[in-house]
């Protein structure tokens, strides 16, 4: 009997991980290369069917060119054609015997590629863009659609390089009916002389075969509810990430994060930059029906300006801000500030109509269809806490004609129902990815990552960069206002023991010391010998020259995020080996937000930051945020930079302050952290940026 | 009868008013406010404090308690902070899922553990005495959280015959209802039952040792007569009082179960509530689930009557 329990309960016990066993070779569809790369689930789908195939030594090399006699197989085979291997080869340079022989003929056969006019086929010879454009139209039979396109439906940087007789193709190709076209970076370019890349001809042939969906509905997974859907009102993530299918701002971002016009169509800077006159897209209508004017803009970009911290900051340095007629607005400004177009850029300046703002003023937006109303390319409908936030395509939508550029560009809603689900246990949204009940599991544990990337239904998203982990320091008052203090806190650090401890799978974090991100233009390994001194005995001695007592240092940290609560807790260690003396006060998230406002109440508090598009707007050095940092020379630094619009200069100056950052010590950064986002494998063009969205993407079913 | 009734009602009303009061000192004197958490990550001091008077969370706090009793004694349990409605309102919005889920985990959990009890107490000593005894410590011992997740996983992961989280409101087909709150039902259901096992247990072991069940048995009654009629009914009185209490301990794993679930009920709105600190919202709710479960336990007292003749309301 007793046996019998022990064994009833070692079953019981081992029943998850029985569940969850981990495939222990790497399946058909993965490569070594391949990971986090742009076409990976393109890649993965035609391998899974035998079109494509990696190099021996298990890479794909999805950036390398590709070949005429590569891209002859691939369309071959994404069409299903039988190869054709006549006695004698079409084209003097194709033996019979060379490795693509059937399918070049087969692909000749249809039309497809037929050769140069000397009769020769080049098979080792690349392909362009505009090739690639051409072969995958005629792959759809698109070719009087084609040949109907005198003047291009759609615009880019380089629409001019363009050869004319691939105009329609091109265009067809960057058409939301198609897609089997992507931009190039940086600029977002069509770039149709340069040679295709593999990854690029995977992405187009499977797409060219598998053409986006229209209809149906995305089930997407959040944390929690978002307070509000107001983005002027609040900095919380779900509410930013709810609310920006609804509505949009002047401007956004590309696909490396540098600001691009929205609802803006084109914008000036008089010569001493002190005067942005913004024109404004016309025709662009709000979910009510009405059309968004300069109005509109005026009132809710000064609302954002009273309302959001980012806001306020620009604000502070606006002297004016006025309509000039139906469809322009004027801002003049105190003083240059270089990025004002990345300020309206972000998340939180989105444009709502004026005669809401007049009825609703600074309070929040309540959740109703009569009151959330943007331009955006879904309509808010119900707003069900715990269970569901409804949005549906809005069908007037007005879309720029630019091609897809990162966030911006042409935004097509392909569903027609979103619903944004608030599932709080992390495992439970997992598991209903795996079912499919989710299209979409957000933030998933590092954890898991190892049972669910190869997993048959799902695709992985790692966000890189994600965010870092921080420790804060009180710089107005206590034990921290000390240079010495946070130097000997620094000191005493073993970055790896607690970003391992923090993230566990080595895939989802890494060592740096720059507070801008290695992806991102300011990245600098300026100060970077001060990162991870692990050095107990300068720790120790920095300790004695700052006249330490022993003094408790009072740790505000949370469990609710558990990173948070670990990062302390090994760092506690360290710093009691250098002869600190730490208390942990553990609290809920609530608690530490709201008690981190009053100085006396602690010495360091555990947080972490998401991505920042520009040294200026750094939280964690700004004067006013909990921490209080007011070094004259970090605010000098700074302000020198928001007036500087030349990068290289900027760059100087910043590399300065990352100097500063590090010798002064006003935060602690311990590394960069990674998040994963579970995916079902059936939805289409998503991109793995650091914020989701949804326009752009289908879903095949 | 009637002059009983009154009587007990009324002395319902203090334990409810204490409830009210302990609950409204609880969450406000946690630290912590909701308007930090409202308005996110980098909020100034002057956002803080603007929208902290406007929502009169500067006031002291006995001001603050007299308002809310003057406004509870009108009916008014307050407007929530987050949800942007009158708690009343959102809570007979979170009601169906909740009592739709306490009600199959109660016929669940009576259902198991009144058999599982009964079963013990007639094979008493034996093999499936012991194992229903053994399961009921696993019962007791297993974290209801643990259990939701190892049930998702084979019920709805391995299986897929059922959702793996998730509320279809009646409306929408009360098959789809039932199927959507089955698993967090049996979570709840399981772990409950195994309380209610070893009370049937004992309390069946006691009668069934008395004379008069020697007597029926004498007599040549069937045993299946003897146990379901004689014993159980004599047996019954303690195991609905475990029953009553059994449904507020039901109500308070809700919190929990339909947080693992996603269920949209009283119980994740609380939880969610007292992270946020909606003070109305949180005071509002457990004011409700006070009044629910003294009020069940006023009914059991009543059905004693019904099972027990000799029982006389004073």
């Amino acid at each position: 009997m007793k046996k019998l329990l022990a064994l009833v309960m070692v079953a019981a016990l081992l029943m998850p991980s029985v569940a969850i066993k981990a495939t222990a070779s790497t399946p058909v569809g993965f490569y070594k290369d391949t990971t986090g790369h742009r076409y990976q689930l393109q890649i993965r789908k035609l391998s899974e069917q035998n079109i494509i195939k990696g190099y021996p030594d298990g890479t794909f090399k999805p950036d390398a060119l590709i070949t005429r006699a590569e891209a002859a197989t691939i369309l071959a085979l994404s069409k299903k054609m039988t190869p054709s291997k006549p006695a004698k080869s079409p084209f003097p340079d194709v033996s019979t015997t060379h490795w693509a022989y059937g399918n070049i003929v087969a692909v000749k056969n249809a039309g497809l590629m037929k050769g140069y006019p000397d009769g020769t086929f080049k098979p080792g010879a690349n392909i362009t863009r505009a090739e690639l454009a051409a072969l995958l139209g005629q792959v759809k039979g698109l070719e009087k659609q084609a040949a109907a396109i005198t003047t291009p439906p759609i615009t880019a940087p380089d629409i001019s390089k363009v050869p004319a007789w691939a105009l329609g193709w091109i265009s067809l190709g960057y058409l939301p009916a198609h897609l089997f076209l992507t931009e190039r970076h940086p600029g977002g370019t069509i770039s149709p002389n340069e040679p295709a890349t593999r990854g690029e001809v995977a992405y187009g042939s499977y797409v060219a075969v598998n053409p986006p969906i229209f209809g149906g509905t995305l089930r997407a997974t959040m944390i929690g509810n978002p307070p509000v859907i107001d983005n002027m009102a609040t900095t919380a993530t779900a509410a930013i990430y709810v609310g920006w299918h609804i509505f949009e701002g002047l401007f956004t971002y590309d696909r490396l994060m540098n600001p691009i016009p929205l609802l803006v169509d084109t914008y000036t800077l008089s010569d001493d930059n002190l005067v942005y006159t913004f024109n404004l897209r016309k025709g662009v209508k709000f979910h009510n029906g009405d059309e968004m004017t300069a109005d509109d803009v005026v009132a809710s970009i000064a609302r954002w300006g009273r309302m959001a911290t980012l806001g306020r900051d620009l604000f502070r340095l606006v002297s004016s801000w006025t309509v000039s007629d139906r469809y322009t607005a004027v801002m003049k400004l105190r003083e240059p500030v270089s990025i004002t177009p990345l300020y309206l850029a972000g998340t939180q300046p989105m444009i709502y109509p004026k005669k809401i703002i007049d009825i609703v003023g600074d309070k929040a937006l309540r959740a109703v269809p009569e009151e959330v109303v943007g331009t955006g390319p879904y309509r808010f409908v119900e707003f069900i806490p715990d269970r569901h936030i409804r949005v549906v395509k809005f069908t007037d939508y007005a879309t720029r004609n630019d091609i897809i550029n990162g966030y911006g560009g042409m935004r097509t809603a392909y569903m027609d129902t979103i619903l944004f689900m608030p599932v709080p246990d992390s495992g439970v949204r997992v598991m209903g990815a795996i079912t499919g009940q989710y299209d979409m599991a957000e933030w998933a544990l590092p954890d898991e990552y190892e049972r669910l990337k190869f997993h048959s239904k799902i695709q992985t998203s790692i966000i890189k960069p994600g965010g870092w982990l921080t420790a804060v320091f009180n710089k107005r008052q206590g034990l921290f206002t000390s240079q010495k203090m946070r130097q000997a806190f620094l000191a005493a650090l073993d970055m790896e023991e607690v970003m391992k401890a923090a993230y566990g799978h080595p895939d989802f974090w890494r060592l740096d010391s720059s507070i801008a991100f290695k992806e991102q233009a300011y990245y600098t390994e300026a100060g970077k010998e001060f990162y991870n001194q692990k050095n107990i005995e300068r720790a120790k001695q920095l300790l004695a020259e700052a006249g330490y007592k022993g003094q408790t240092v009072r740790w505000m940290t949370t469990k609710e995020y558990p990173a948070y609560y670990t990062s302390a807790l090994v760092s506690k260690g360290h710093l009691e080996k250098a002869g600190f003396n730490v208390t942990l006060d553990v609290v809920d998230w609530a608690t530490l937000v709201s008690r981190r406002s009053n100085p006396a109440l602690w010495d360091v508090f555990s947080t972490a930051f998401g991505i920042t598009f520009d040294p200026v707007l750094y939280l964690c050095l700004s004067p006013s945020w909990p921490g209080w940092y007011e070094n004259a020379q970090m605010q000098d630094y700074l302000s020198q930079m928001r007036r500087e619009s030349n990068f290289g200069k900027r760059y100087a100056i910043w590399q300065k302050a990352m100097q500063l950052f590090w010798e002064d010590v006003p935060v602690i950064k311990y590394g960069d952290y990674f998040n994963l986002h579970v995916l079902r494998k059936e939805v289409q063009n998503y991109q793995s940026l650091f914020l989701i969205f949804w326009w752009n993407v289908w879903v095949e079913k | 009868m009637t002059a009983y009734l009154i009587k007990r009602l009324i002395a319902l009303l203090p334990v409810l008013l204490i409830v009210g009061f302990s609950g409204f000192l609880l969450i406000n004197l946690i630290p912590g406010d909701p308007v930090a958490v409202m308005l996110g990550h980098d909020a100034t001091q002057e956002d803080i404090d603007r929208l902290r008077h406007e929502m009169g969370l500067d006031l002291p706090l006995l001001t603050r308690l007299i308002r809310w009793y003057s406004k509870l004694f009108r009916g008014d349990l307050g407007y929530s902070i987050f949800l942007h409605r009158p708690v009343l309102q959102a809570i007979k919005e979170r009601l169906e899922p909740t009592l739709l889920l306490t009600f199959m985990s109660l016929l669940i959990s009576g259902t198991l553990g009144i058999t599982m009890g009964i079963t013990a107490a007639v094979k008493r000593n034996t093999r499936i005495d012991q194992l229903v005894m053994s399961l009921s410590v696993l019962g007791m011992s297993i974290p209801s959280f643990w259990l939701a997740l190892i049930y998702i996983q084979v019920f709805a992961v391995y299986l897929g015959v059922l959702p793996v989280a998730g509320y279809t409101p009646l409306n929408e087909g009360i098959f789809l209802s039932v199927k959507s709150l089955f698993l967090p039902a049996l979570t709840l259901g399981f772990i409950q039952s195994t309380f209610i096992a070893r009370m049937t247990r004992s309390s069946m072991l006691e009668v069934l040792n008395q004379d008069y069940i020697r007597t029926a048995k004498a007599k040549g009654l069937p045993q299946r007569k003897v146990i379901y009629v004689h014993a159980l009914r004599n047996a019954f009185i303690p195991i609905a009082t475990v029953l009553g209490l059994a449904l507020g301990s039901l109500m308070a794993g809700a919190i929990v179960v339909e947080t693992v679930f996603a269920l949209p009920g009283v119980g994740q709105m609380v939880l969610a509530s007292i992270a946020r600190r909606d003070y109305p919202m949180v005071q509002g709710i457990l004011l409700f689930i006070a009044s629910v479960y003294v009020f069940v336990n006023f009914l059991v007292d009543l059905f004693y009557v019904a099972l027990d003749p000799r029982v006389k309301y004073v």
